[in-house]
C-alpha cells in the first residue's frame, strides 16, 4: 500500500496506539494525557505549540527518554524502548529535531552510523555507498559528496543527511521532528513525493512541523498536543490552516490570530534614499556582480533553492564572510562609508542572526539569561560588574514579547523546546536594537501563532526605520511579510520581485531560473 | 547547580576525618593552620589555571610566572625600591606577558598549550640571563610573618597569606558569575564563534583572562619569597600538575565553558589535605603521586557520569 489514499483511515489497521502517556521533568509536566492511534499506510500530522510536549512525546517514541507512565502498542502488542537502538530494532525510525550528527565523519560514515547487527546482512563499503548516494539522490541532494565530512557541509545538507539516515534503515513508522525546517522546495518536494508514493509497504509515518502548508500538503490527519495534551485528532479535508492555528492558540485566550499581508506605501517607500548599498559583491569566481540598496524601514525578503548564495549574501552583508570583491557601504551624514570587518558592521548598526541555532547562537550548557543578554551586556555593566536586576526585569519583558516559555532565567538554554529556543535567539537581537537586522532564517520552528505575533513585531520595528533583511525557506511567509523579495540563482540575483509581480509562482520560477516574463531581471541599483 | 560541585566539597571533611583518626595531632590548630598555608599558594596559583581552563584553554606558563615573580621581588626589593612598588610592578610585568600570551594564542590561532610552552621558555631563559644564575637579594620581614602559620591576620587567628586567598575566592566567585569578564569567559568557553557573532570581544577576552592568571600566578611567587626568604626561579616548577590537578579534581571540565572556581577553591583544599595525610603516613612522595592520580581518576570517572546539556538532543 502506499500513501495519498488519504480519506478512510479511521478503519484500517492500527500500527501504533499511545495510550495516556505522561512525563514530566522536575516540575514541568511536557505531557499529561497523550493518546492517540496511528492506522497503517496514514501519515499523521503532529500540532502544537512551542513547548507543547511535541519532542518529548517523539523523545519517548524513539526510545531516547522513558515515559513516567501509559502504554505504548505496536500492533496491538505493548512494547518498552530502551534506547533508540531498541527502538529501531521495532521499526520506529526517528529523525530528531536537532540534528545529531558527528562532525568529523564522512556522509557514509553518519548515514551508517551504529547500523551494525541490524540489517540482516552487513553491508560492504561498495554497498553502502551505493545505498547511500541513491538515498540523497532520492532526496534530491545527488550533489551531497559521500565522502565530504560533515563539518563541511551547511545546516541544511546537515539536515538531508539525517533524513537518508532515516530511510535508509528498514522502517515501519517514521517520525519526523521538524526535519523539515531547514530544507529548500527542492529537498522537501522529494521527500514528500517519496513519502506519499514509495514508502514501504504497511509503514506509517508521524510528521511534525510547524508549517501549514507542509501540513495541508502532506498529512492524512493532524492530531493538535496542547500543553501536553492530545485534544483532537481531525481529517486533513476538515482542518484548514486559520481553523488550526486558531484552535491550537486559542489557551492564549485572545480573539485569534489573523494573518494579514503587509501594506505599504510604495510611491513613499521608493522616495526613501538607501541608507545601506552592497557594491559589485562576487559571491563565486566568475559569477555576476550583485549590486542591491536598501532602504530604511523596509523589509527585504531573500529567497532562493540552498546553497544559491542568499545565505552567503546576506553573511558578506554583515562581514561576518568575504565575498570575492565588491563592498558593502553605510551612508552616514550624507556620504557613503565602507563597512570592513563584523566589528566595524556592529558599529555601522548591522546586526546578525544565524541559522544554526545550535552551533552559531546559542550556548546550550548556559542560561536563558546568559544566551540573552550577551550582546546587550555592557549596556548593564557598571565597573564591570552586572547589574542583575535590571537585565532580569528587562529579559523577562522581552521574552514575553515573544511568548517564550521557559523555566526560568537560570535554566540551561538547551532545556528549552526548540522552538522556544529560537525566541530566546530572537530577543537576544531585537533587544540590540540594530539599525539593519539581517536575519538568516529567523523563525524556523517557531510556531505558527507565534510567528504571526514576530511578523507584528517586524513591521513595528520597520515602521521606525528598522531595515529587516529576512531569509526564509517559507515563500509564504516572505509574500506575508515583506516588501520586496530577491531571488537568489546560482551565486546572482535573479530576480527582485516587488509588489503586483510578489506571487509564489514568481519566487518558483526565478528560484529555478525561469523566466516567466519574457526576461530575467539581473542586478537592481 | 550539579550535584557533583558536592562530590568535592563532601570529600573535604571527609577525608578531614579520616586523617585525624589516623594520624594524631592532624585536627590540631597550628596543624590546620599550616595546611591552610600551604592551600593558600596552590590556591591562588589556581585562580589563572582555572579561568584559562574555563576559557577552553589552559596556561603552562604559570611556573614560569611564578619563578619570575619571585627572582623579581626579592632582587627589586633588595636593590631598595619599596615593596609595594615592587609588588605592583612585578605584577604588572606579568600580566603583560599573561596578555601576551592570550593576544598570540587567538592572533596565530595556536592552541594555548603550545603559546604558553614557548612562553615558559622565554620566561625562565630571561630570567637566567638577567639574574646571571645569581640569586641575590631579600624580602621584608612583614612578607615573611605575612606567609608564617604562626601570624595572624589582625583579630583574624590566620595568617595574612589564607585571608588573601580567601578574599581572592570571594572575588573571583564574583567576577565569573557578575561581571561582564565572567559571562564573556564562559561564552567563549562554551563556544567561540557564537560568542564571537554574539558580540563577544573574544580577542580581548583572552588577553584579560591570560594578564589575570598571570597576575594571580605573580601573587603567588611573591608570597612564595615570603615563605622561603630568598629567590628561586624553579619555586614554581610543582605548581603546573598541581593546578591542573586542582581544576580537574573540583570539576572544572577541560573542554571550557562549564565549571567554576568554587570547585577548584574545594579541589585545591582535598589535593593539599591528601598530600598531607600521606606525608603524615610517612609515604614517600611517588606514593603520593600515585594516590592524587587515583583521585583524579576516581572523580573524573564520577563527574563523566553526568550528562551534558549540550550533548543532548
Ligand atoms: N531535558 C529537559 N529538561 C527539562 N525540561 C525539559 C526537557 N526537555 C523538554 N523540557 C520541557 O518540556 C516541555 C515540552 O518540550 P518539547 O521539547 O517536547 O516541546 P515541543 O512541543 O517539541 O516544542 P517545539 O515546537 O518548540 O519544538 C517544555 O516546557 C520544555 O522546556
Ligand atoms: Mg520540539
Amino acid at each position: 500500500m502506499t500513501g495519498g489514499e488519504a480519506a478512510n483511515v479511521a478503519d484500517r489497521r492500527c500500527l501504533v496506539r499511545i495510550t495516556d502517556v505522561r512525563k514530566s521533568f522536575g516540575a514541568t509536566k511536557a505531557l499529561v494525557d497523550c493518546s492517540l492511534d496511528i492506522a497503517v499506510g496514514e501519515i499523521r500530522a503532529l500540532l502544537g505549540e512551542n513547548g507543547s510536549g511535541k519532542s518529548t512525546l517523539v523523545k519517548i517514541l524513539g526510545g531516547v527518554l522513558p515515559a513516567d507512565s501509559g502504554t505504548i502498542a505496536i500492533d496491538g502488542a505493548p512494547v518498552t524502548f530502551r534506547s533508540p537502538r531498541q527502538a529501531q530494532a521495532g521499526g520506529v525510525v526517528t529523525v530528531f529535531q536537532e540534528t545529531l550528527i558527528v562532525p568529523e565523519m564522512s556522509v557514509v560514515e553518519n548515514i551508517f552510523l551504529g547500523t551494525d547487527g541490524l540489517f540482516q546482512w552487513k553491508l560492504t563499503r561498495a554497498e553502502q555507498r551505493r545505498i547511500a548516494a541513491e538515498a540523497l539522490a532520492g532526496l534530491d541532494a545527488a550533489s551531497i559528496g559521500l565522502d565530504t565530512s560533515l563539518e563541511a557541509l551547511p545546516l541544511h545538507r546537515r539536515q538531508i543527511v539525517t533524513l537518508a539516515r532515516a530511510l535508509v534503515r528498514p522502517w515501519r513508522l517514521l517520525i519526523l521532528d521538524e526535519a523539515t525546517s531547514a530544507l529548500d522546495i527542492g529537498g522537501r518536494d522529494a521527500l514528500f513525493n517519496y513519502l506519499r508514493h514509495h514508502r514501504p509497504e504497511g509503514s506509517a509515518v508521524l510528521f511534525i512541523s510547524h508549517r501549514m502548508d507542509e501540513i495541508a500538503s502532506l498529512a492524512d490527519a493532524v492530531t493538535l498536543l496542547q500543553s501536553g495534551e492530545t485534544t483532537a485528532t481531525l481529517p486533513i479535508g476538515d482542518a484548514p490552516a486559520e481553523l488550526l492555528i486558531n484552535m491550537i492558540s486559542k489557551s492564549r485566550g485572545e480573539g485569534g490570530v489573523s494573518i494579514e499581508p503587509r501594506v505599504r506605501d510604495a510611491t513613499a517607500a521608493a522616495a526613501d534614499e538607501p541608507r545601506y548599498r552592497a557594491r559589485d559583491v562576487v559571491l563565486h569566481p566568475g559569477s555576476r556582480p550583485i549590486d542591491l540598496d536598501i532602504r530604511p524601514g523596509e523589509i527585504l525578503g531573500f529567497s532562493g533553492l540552498d546553497g544559491h548564495g542568499q545565505a552567503d549574501f546576506l553573511a558578506v552583508l554583515a562581514r561576518v564572510r568575504k565575498a570575492e570583491s565588491g563592498s558593502v557601504e553605510d551612508r552616514r551624514d550624507g556620504s557613503w562609508h565602507p563597512v570592513e570587518s563584523m566589528r566595524d558592521a556592529v558599529r555601522h548598526g548591522i546586526c546578525y542572526v544565524p541559522r544554526d541555532r545550535k552551533n552559531e547562537g546559542l550556548f546550550g550548557g548556559l542560561s536563558v539569561l546568559d544566551n540573552y543578554s550577551l550582546p546587550t551586556l555592557p549596556r548593564w555593566a557598571r565597573l564591570t560588574f552586572i547589574d542583575r536586576k535590571g537585565l532580569g526585569k528587562k529579559a523577562e519583558q522581552d521574552l514575553n514579547v515573544m511568548r517564550t516559555r521557559y523555566p526560568g532565567l537560570k535554566a540551561p538554554v538547551g532545556r528549552l523546546s526548540g522552538g522556544n529556543q529560537q525566541k530566546v535567539l530572537l530577543a537576544r537581537w531585537l533587544a540590540v536594537g540594530p539599525e539593519l537586522m539581517i536575519l538568516d532564517d529567523p523563525l524556523r520552528g517557531v510556531d505558527a501563532a507565534t510567528k504571526v505575533e514576530v511578523y507584528q513585531v517586524f513591521q513595528d520595528l520597520a515602521a521606525q526605520g528598522v531595515t529587516l533583511l529576512f531569509l526564509s525557506t517559507e515563500i509564504e511567509e516572505l509574500l506575508i511579510a515583506c516588501d520586496r523579495i530577491v531571488v537568489f540563482r546560482e551565486s546572482e540575483i535573479s530576480r527582485v520581485l516587488e509588489g503586483e509581480s510578489m506571487s509564489r509562482e514568481a519566487v518558483v520560477a526565478a528560484m529555478f531560473g525561469q523566466q516567466d516574463d519574457g526576461k530575467t531581471q539581473g542586478a537592481i541599483g | 547547580m550539579s550535584k557533583s560541585v558536592l562530590v568535592a566539597y563532601a570529600m573535604v571533611p571527609l577525608l578531614f576525618i579520616l586523617s585525624m583518626v589516623m594520624i594524631p595531632g592532624f585536627g590540631s590548630w597550628p596543624s590546620i593552620v599550616s595546611l591552610l598555608v600551604i592551600a593558600s599558594f596552590l590556591g591562588i596559583a589556581s585562580i589563572g589555571q582555572t579561568l584559562t581552563v574555563l576559557l577552553g584553554g589552559i596556561d603552562l606558563s604559570i611556573p614560569a610566572i611564578i619563578g619570575l615573580a619571585n627572582v623579581l621581588t626579592v632582587r627589586w626589593y633588595g636593590a631598595g625600591i619599596p615593596f609595594p612598588l615592587v609588588v605592583l610592578m612585578v605584577i604588572a610585568v606579568s600580566m603583560a606577558i599573561g596578555a601576551t600570551s592570550g593576544i598570540l594564542s587567538r592572533v596565530l590561532n595556536a592552541h594555548p598549550l603550545l603559546v604558553t610552552l614557548a612562553a615558559s621558555f622565554m620566561i625562565l631563559g630571561a630570567v637566567l640571563v638577567y639574574t646571571e644564575g645569581q640569586t641575590i637579594g631579600t624580602v621584608p620581614d612583614y612578607l615573611m610573618a605575612a606567609v608564617s602559620p604562626a601570624g595572624r591576620t589582625g583579630p583574624i587567628p590566620f595568617p595574612p597569606i589564607v585571608v588573601v586567598w580567601f578574599a581572592l575566592t570571594l572575588l573571583v566567585v564574583a567576577i565569573e558569575q557578575r561581571s561582564l569578564l565572567g559571562r564573556y569567559l564562559f561564552a567563549t568557553g562554551a563556544n567561540e564563534r557564537s560568542a564571537r557573532l554574539a558580540l563577544v570581544p573574544v580577542t580581548l577576552v583572552w588577553a584579560a583572562t591570560f594578564a589575570v592568571s598571570a597576575g594571580c600566578a605573580a601573587i603567588a611567587g611573591i608570597l612564595l619569597a615570603g615563605f622561603s626568604g630568598g629567590a628561586d626561579a624553579n619555586v614554581g616548577q610543582p605548581y603546573l600538575f598541581q593546578t591542573v590537578a586542582a581544576v580537574v579534581v573540583g570539576g572544572t571540565a577541560l573542554l571550557g565553558g562549564s565549571g567554576s572556581y568554587g570547585r577548584t577553591f574545594a579541589g585545591t583544599l582535598l589535593i593539599t589535605e591528601l598530600t598531607t595525610f600521606l606525608i603524615g603516613l610517612g609515604f614517600s612522595e611517588r606514593i603520593q603521586q600515585m594516590m592524587l592520580g587515583l583521585l583524579i581518576i576516581l572523580l573524573v570517572a564520577l563527574y563523566g557520569r553526568e550528562s551534558h546539556v549540550r550533548s543532548q538532543i
